[in-house]
């Protein structure tokens, strides 16, 4: 039996004050083990992005707390941001292709930021670790010199890959991580996932509105609905015998189901 | 400068809908830009080719001659549009500009028009949405709020690129079907750019495959879905998840993708294909050619699906749920 690597107990996430407040996450409880792959689905809006912010330290949230290896080390209570040193081990691939990285940075530069700050190299050795890392996720030296600007979706997706996996995490959350690129390079970032969770142990939390994706990823499954994580159990078993309403509803919006807009 | 797109084709009938798939960064946002007259934009221009819209040549065309098309005969979605609606500004300050484009109304005139469009994409209670800021919307209202702008002034083809990606499944099932009912409303041509085969074959009666600034297939949906021509068309095919069972390894393409600046002599697609032979490494990029109602650009196209064609994956899936 692996132990639980990270754990988010109890989170709630509340947007605004008084009359406009909202609850974007309402006491959601999720984990996940070393070499676990478990997945996140619902439909937009319903707070898988801010849960997974919550979990990674972008995000405080009103209530709730994370747990990292059996420790707490973010929640509503504490003062401070989550600590440095535990950072590094939960790493987010980010859903937004086109804001999630910084453009007044080369693409390489971004790549070697984040394997500078975690692992402390000097500057021309993270600078070819950021080349490899690239490499490994199709972007050529040429398109690692460029800015993001001229980068495809696809090709800024990939590179926000590289830099998730820079400091070699523990945990990746990797929020539709494949949204913008085409299936073959789809199914080259499945299997290295994957490869990495056989080899590393690498725990991931797989955030998709694709149920084919999660279907054969992952082992077990939350599905949330406005907040709230309606249901969750082992992947298959949601997906053959779906309880909750919602489940069935985006299960049978699955494009090429026949029943399409066409 | 280099050449990002250099042998893209593409055609279609009025009202007709067309798909555009392919590998990322093989142009597929590049050839949109060139149909709409954006190219310059983004450091780019057209060096060779025509671009015919109706009996107008648009390759050459002027920016005084683009104004005149670029929303009001041609509408554009662009990719990552949900980040385009700016999120502090009201949906009525948004679309108050892309219908005075039209001509001059009356501000009264402008927002009853922008009324009548936000119902035209089935947008209830359209006047207090009006008053709503961008990030007020969830994404599926706000791609909405894109589509209503870009049908503005009804234009005769309009163009979006990957409309759905950012939305999950069931917002993005009616987005197509919304998409689709205005074509037939408007009677508009479509071209849609999508990496999920499956949304194309819902949506568009053909589809063209693009791959490292090259058409290198096209024809009707079904006939390529059901008897690619080309090896990578074939690979799309192949990599699809819903072929393969958990814990399995999926039939992702070999090698790295092709990068502008670096394209290999020959077919492109040579360096990762298993049906590459010493002919296929000589030459330049080899021309569409017409096989069966099909075009491909593989020069052993014909002997490349005898006796291999793809069981159709809606249908396994089906079928494999009517099982349980
Ligand atoms: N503004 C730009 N300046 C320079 N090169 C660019 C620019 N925009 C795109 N490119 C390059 O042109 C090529 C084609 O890009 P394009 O955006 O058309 O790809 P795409 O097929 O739409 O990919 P995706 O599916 O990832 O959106 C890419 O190699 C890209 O790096
Ligand atoms: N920074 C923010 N301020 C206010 N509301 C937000 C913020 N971030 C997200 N929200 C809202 O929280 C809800 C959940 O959003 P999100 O977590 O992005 O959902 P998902 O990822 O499931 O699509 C949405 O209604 C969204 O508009
Ligand atoms: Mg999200
Ligand atoms: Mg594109």
């Amino acid at each position: 039996m692996t132990e639980l690597l990270l754990e988010g107990k109890e989170i709630t996430v509340t947007f605004g004050r008084g009359a406009e407040a909202f609850e974007a996450v309402r006491a959601a409880n999720v984990a996940v083990s070393g070499g676990e792959a478990v997945g996140i689905v619902g439909e937009s809006g319903s707070g898988k992005t801010t849960l997974a912010r919550v979990l990674v330290g972008l995000q405080r949230p009103s209530a709730g707390e994370v747990r990292l290896e059996g420790e707490r080390i973010f929640s509503a209570e504490t003062e401070q941001s989550m600590p440095r040193s535990e950072r590094w081990k939960t790493q987010m691939i980010f859903q937004d292709p086109y804001s999630s990285l910084n453009p007044r940075m080369r693409v390489w530069q971004a790549v070697a930021e984040a394997v500078q700050v975690w692992h402390n190299l000097p500057k021309a050795a993270a600078r070819e670790e950021a080349l490899r890392l690239l490499q490994n996720m199709g972007i050529s030296d040429d398109q690692a010199r460029q800015f993001p600007k001229s980068l495809s979706g696809g090709q800024r997706q990939r590179v926000s890959v590289a830099r998730a996996l820079a400091p070699g995490p523990k945990v990746l959350i990797a929020d539709e991580p494949t949204s913008s690129i085409d299936q073959s390079a789809q199914a080259q970032l499945l299997n290295l996932l994957r490869r990495l969770q056989a080899e590393r142990g690498l725990a991931i939390i797989f955030i998709s509105h694709d149920l084919g994706l999660v279907r054969y990823l992952t082992s077990r499954v939350y599905v949330m609905q406005t907040g709230d994580i309606v249901e969750t159990g082992e992947t298959q078993i949601v997906m053959e015998q779906p309880q909750h309403p919602y489940t069935r509803l985006l299960i049978d919006s699955i494009p090429g189901r026949g029943n399409g807009a066409g | 400068m280099l050449p990002v797109v250099d042998a893209a084709n593409l055609s279609l009938d009025r009202r007709q809908a067309v798909g555009i798939v392919g590998e990322s960064g093989s142009g597929k946002t590049m050839l949109c830009r060139a149909l709409i007259g954006t190219l310059a934009r983004h450091g780019a221009e057209i060096t060779a080719g025509t671009v015919r819209f109706g009996g107008l040549d648009l390759a050459a065309a002027s920016e005084r001659v683009w104004r005149g098309i670029r929303g009001r005969e041609i509408g554009y979605i662009p990719q990552s549009s949900l980040a385009g609606l700016n999120p502090v500004l009201t949906v009525e300050t948004q679309l108050v500009e892309s219908i005075s484009a039209m001509g001059t109304l009356s501000r009264r005139q402008a927002r009853d028009k922008a009324v009548e469009l936000l119902e035209r994409v089935r947008i209830p209670r359209a006047p207090q949405v009006l008053k709503a800021r961008g990030h007020q919307l969830s994404g599926g209202m706000r791609q909405r709020v894109m589509i209503a702008a870009a049908i503005a002034q009804s234009p005769k083809l309009l163009i979006a690129d990957e409309p759905t990606t950012a939305l999950d499944v069931t917002i993005q099932r009616e987005i197509l079907s919304l998409i689709t009912q205005l074509r037939h409303e408007l009677n508009m041509a479509l071209v849609l750019v999508s990496h999920d085969l499956a949304v194309i074959e819902d949506v568009c009666d053909d589809v063209m495959v693009m791959y490292a600034g090259a058409s290198v297939e096209s024809g009707p949906v079904a006939a390529l879905s059901k008897t690619p021509r080309h090896p990578y068309t074939r690979a799309l095919r192949v990599s699809r998840v819903d072929r393969a069972l958990p814990g399995q390894d999926l039939d992702a393409i070999p090698g790295d993708a092709a990068s502008v600046g670096s394209w290999p002599a020959g077919c492109r697609f040579w360096p990762r294909c298993s049906h590459a032979d010493e002919e296929c490494r000589r030459g330049s990029q080899p021309a569409l050619m017409p096989i069966g109602r099909q075009l491909s650009a593989c020069i052993h196209a014909e002997r490349l699906v005898v006796g291999e064609q793809l069981p159709a994956v809606a249908n396994q899936e089906d079928s494999a749920r009517r099982r349980k």
